[in-house]
């Protein structure tokens, strides 16, 4: 559950996000759509702390996320959230099995290895496991991704323009991949400009933001 | 021909000279977030504040274990100046050879400690997500910079005032007595001051069973003290199997195994566990089960190895010295 | 376990980006080697110098005048053997011929034979000298034969001895019958050594003279000197090659930043950055510091340091070879030396990594 409250961030004198209010509840998959510049990819990096808010308060499953120390906020991203961004940002030099293995490598988990090999399964990615993720196709290198996101069972899912590099059938993929985490109960929120997107009648909500504001 | 130009010396006073630069740099920045720090704000003056912390508590972790590793350096130094000084076998006369060797051992000694503290604060402050502790922290950072400061002006009037020409006194002379005292304070006779080692170590692993850190901290510093005299005047002898050698130092050197640096290193931090819970109590207000449960073990490690020489040499001699 | 897991991690991040890592590694390498080689040749003749100082008799005594060391007189050798205490007194002959031969009077050696050092073999065979050698003295000439080369375990000292007889020696150095360049006194019993110091100093007031530890007090002096003068010069070299490196660090191109966004994104915290910048340069560092310091003992006791030799000790000696000695004291001041700074000097850059933007760097 995702409590957004009066949600400011300014870049030196450009208002990048202006008293967004947001409520999204457990297992709704969001849409966010807007231009460019709107402010999509801000707000979604400051839902994964990824960055600190100018003024306002984001509150994620009850722990107030805004203002957390940095220690905190890397555990609190690690655990809850799998951030699925446009260019995969992958390890490149690494291998699938090393880049799905970040997020385990800092936390305090106890079945690494069970996590591992769950993710790869179900990301379907498992015959190349051990593969130089540079070597791998686009689709290949999404589904990675999306293994890395999931490894450690996190809840919420963000994804930023996750189709924008790939091809009709791999963007297809990967809607079945977001209906599946529909019904895993996951928390779905992708910022997209691509209609594939449009009309599925699973999606919970589609938001429109617009230099920064919330529009109906 | 000047003690600078020791090998041992110069990369000795180097390493401290380059610490110390940033200590200076770290405590501008110190006092800079003592100044500003509003945990509430959310302007990018604090992000940025909260960003630099990091960067003065990589420079202490660093710093701490750079001066541990460089103190015990500094002992086998004075080691090797023993050499060159004329008169002195080992480090006690170099550390005698001006007024200024004892007070430096002693402030090395407290500024490892204190940095050890801080760092146990600093943890504490960490796992919040207030950070709790951060101007109080930064408070005993500015004191340590002013203990820091002392050292290395410490440091450059100690090495430049030991003469390769002038002897020193040797061990045999600074610490043995007169002829009717026996050289500990308030004329304790040598059974007295043991009695009052064993009696404060039990009192010690007692005050830490039931955490009663007050008397716990007390008991400690006493400890310290009594430890002292005790291995000098009297554990150290079994160690060289000399009733009249009598020198804290000379435990150091190879042929006793270097086993001076584990008696000292374990007396070190059973102090320091032993006085850290009641320190943090007071800045924190909080129990720490992990300070009682290390004092327990490395004064006994100390009491132990001390306790086995003087038995040791019984079984297999028969007779005390 | 979670430290465990981050150093193997930080190791394989650090196998896969080696290119970076190179030039600073090979810098240092570089410098650490200097700074080895140097140590390694200077403690490797105090060494050696101490062996001699020690294997001596316990107190030397020379005759000057003006200041300038000259012969002793036999009669001051018969006054030295009253003192109580005193085993014997001997006379030795001690000169220097020609600049390269050291000749040291010997009783046991014939009167037309002699035995040299390594260092005297080897002059003397490229001049073609290979048995014998012929000694000019005024108008006289003495051909001395070539008995036996001493053995290399003799090192500096002997290097370019040339033992001669006693009598040969003298005339050869022009030292009168009833003189001797030095007195040694043997005294057996340790503790007295100070007492007769003081008594001969004090019959004797203008003699020259020295105990064995006042030797081995002048031959430290002489390193601690030379070596202390070393040092200075080297801090500013190492000073140098700090700037650079953090000149080069601080460079940290647009693919390491991007990297550790992604880490930063996944959850490290920066102090998992911080630990992973240190794991990474802490093993660049002391791979280096392992590498330079073997092949600095490579390059000074097994190949015998050239160039760097005759910078130390002139061209006359450039026959020496070093006796393998390394003590862990040198080993701990190089270390302290050189990878401590390194790791000093990665302490901003890191943490500048480590705290920047984590949307700014993935752009």
């Amino acid at each position: 559950m995702i409590k957004i409250t009066n949600l400011n961030k300014n870049f030196g004198n450009f208002k990048a996000l202006k008293d967004i209010n947001l409520h999204i509840k457990k297992g709704e998959l969001i849409i966010l759509k807007g231009v460019s510049g709107s402010g999509k990819s801000t707000l979604l990096s400051l839902i994964a702390s990824m960055s600190k808010p100018s003024s306002g308060d984001i509150e994620v499953n009850n722990i107030k996320v805004s203002k957390l120390p940095d220690i905190h906020s890397c555990e609190y991203r690690n655990k809850n959230i799998g951030f699925i961004f446009q260019s995969f940002n992958l390890l490149e030099q690494l291998s699938v099995s090393d880049n799905i293995f970040a997020p385990l490598v800092v936390s305090n988990t106890q079945n690494k290895q069970e996590l591992l090999n769950s993710a790869l399964k179900k990301a379907k990615i498992i015959h190349k496991k051990n593969e130089i993720v540079s070597n791998l196709s686009g689709g290949e290198k999404q589904r990675c991704a999306i293994a890395r996101a999931i490894v450690l069972n996190a809840n919420i899912i963000i994804a930023d323009e996750p189709t924008a590099s790939l091809d009709r059938q791999n963007s297809l993929d990967f809607i079945e991949v977001i209906k599946q985490f529909k019904d895993d109960g996951k928390t779905i929120i992708i910022s997209t400009h691509d209609s594939i997107f449009d009309n599925l009648d699973y999606v919970s909500r589609y938001i429109n933001i617009k230099d920064g504001i919330i529009v109906k | 021909m000047s003690i600078f130009l020791s090998s041992n010396v110069i990369v000795l006073l180097f390493i401290e000279v380059v610490l110390f630069l940033f200590a200076i740099y770290s405590v501008i920045i110190a006092i800079n977030i003592l100044k500003n720090w509003d945990f509430n704000s959310t302007s990018p003056k604090q992000y940025s504040l909260e960003k630099k912390s990091f960067l003065v508590s990589t420079i202490i972790y660093f710093t701490i274990l750079a001066k541990s590793f460089m103190f015990l350096f500094f002992a086998s130094t004075l080691d090797s100046l023993s050499s060159i000084v004329p008169g002195a076998m080992c480090a006690a006369g170099i550390i005698n050879a001006n007024s200024y060797g004892n007070i430096l051992l002693f402030l090395k000694i407290i500024i490892i400690f204190i940095f050890a503290l801080w760092i146990i604060l600093n943890r504490l402050d960490l796992k919040s997500t207030t950070y709790p502790y951060i101007k109080k922290k930064y408070f005993i950072y500015i004191i340590t910079f002013i203990l820091l400061l002392s050292e290395i002006i410490l440091d450059y009037l100690y090495f430049s005032n030991i003469s390769t020409s002038k002897p020193v006194l040797c061990c045999s002379i600074v610490f043995v007595s007169s002829n009717d005292t026996n050289g500990l304070p308030f004329n304790l006779s040598i059974d007295m001051m043991l009695l009052i080692f064993y009696i404060l170590y039990f009192l010690i692993i007692i005050t830490s069973q039931t955490k009663q850190n007050l008397i716990s901290f007390l008991s400690s510093i006493l400890f310290l003290f009594v430890a002292y005299y005790s291995v000098t005047y009297f554990f150290g002898t079994y160690i060289y199997e000399l009733p009249t050698h009598k020198c804290p130092f000379c435990m150091l050197q190879k042929e006793y195994y270097y086993v001076g640096y584990l008696v000292w290193i374990s007396l070190f931090f059973g102090v320091f566990f032993g006085s850290s819970s009641y320190l943090l109590k007071l800045f924190t207000k909080k129990e720490f089960a992990f300070t009682y449960k290390y004092s327990i073990i490395f004064n006994t490690i100390f009491v132990l190895v001390c306790t086995s020489y003087v038995v040791v040499y019984y079984l297999k001699n028969g007779v005390f010295l | 376990m979670q430290n465990k897991e981050l150093f193997n991690f930080s190791i394989k991040l650090l196998l896969k980006d080696k290119s970076s890592y190179v030039f600073s590694f090979l810098i240092f390498t570089f410098i650490v080697f200097i700074l080895s080689s140097v140590l390694f040749i200077s403690s490797s003749l105090k060494f050696d110098l101490m062996q001699a100082a020690k294997a001596q008799n316990q107190i030397t005594i020379y005759n000057q005048k003006a200041g300038i060391i000259t012969q002793i007189d036999e009669s001051i050798l018969d006054d030295l053997l009253q003192i109580a205490g005193v085993s014997n007194v001997y006379g030795k002959i001690d000169g220097y011929y020609k600049k390269y031969f050291h000749i040291v009077g010997n009783d046991d050696i014939n009167e037309n034979e002699m035995i040299i050092g390594e260092g005297l073999r080897n002059i003397l065979n490229r001049y073609h000298y290979k048995d014998f050698f012929n000694f000019y003295v005024e108008d006289k000439k003495y051909k001395i034969n070539i008995k036996n080369t001493l053995n290399k375990n003799s090192n500096i000292i002997t290097s370019n001895i040339a033992m001669l007889n006693t009598q040969i020696a003298q005339d050869i150095l022009g030292i009168n019958e009833d003189e001797y360049s030095y007195l040694q006194i043997e005294i057996p019993n340790d503790s007295e050594i100070d007492y007769i110091e003081l008594i001969v100093k004090e019959k004797y007031p203008n003699l020259i003279v020295k105990t064995t530890n006042d030797r081995i007090i002048e031959i430290d002096n002489l390193f601690y000197y030379k070596g202390g003068i070393f040092m200075i010069i080297y801090i500013v070299a190492l000073i140098s090659f700090f700037v650079l490196l953090y000149k080069q660090i601080s460079a940290i191109n647009s693919v390491e930043k991007k990297q550790i966004a992604i880490l930063r994104s996944v959850g490290f915290s920066i102090n998992n950055i911080i630990s992973i910048k240190f794991i990474q340069n802490f093993i660049v560092s002391v791979g280096s510091y392992i590498f330079a310091v073997c092949l600095a003992y490579i390059y000074v006791f097994i190949l015998n340091a050239p160039i760097l030799k005759n910078i130390f000790l002139g061209l006359t000696m450039s026959d020496i070879v070093f006796t393998p000695i390394v003590p862990t004291n040198i080993l701990a001041i190089i270390f302290i030396f050189t990878v401590l700074p390194f790791l000093l000097a990665i302490i901003i850059p890191s943490w500048k990594t480590a705290t920047t933007d984590i949307n700014e760097a993935m752009k």
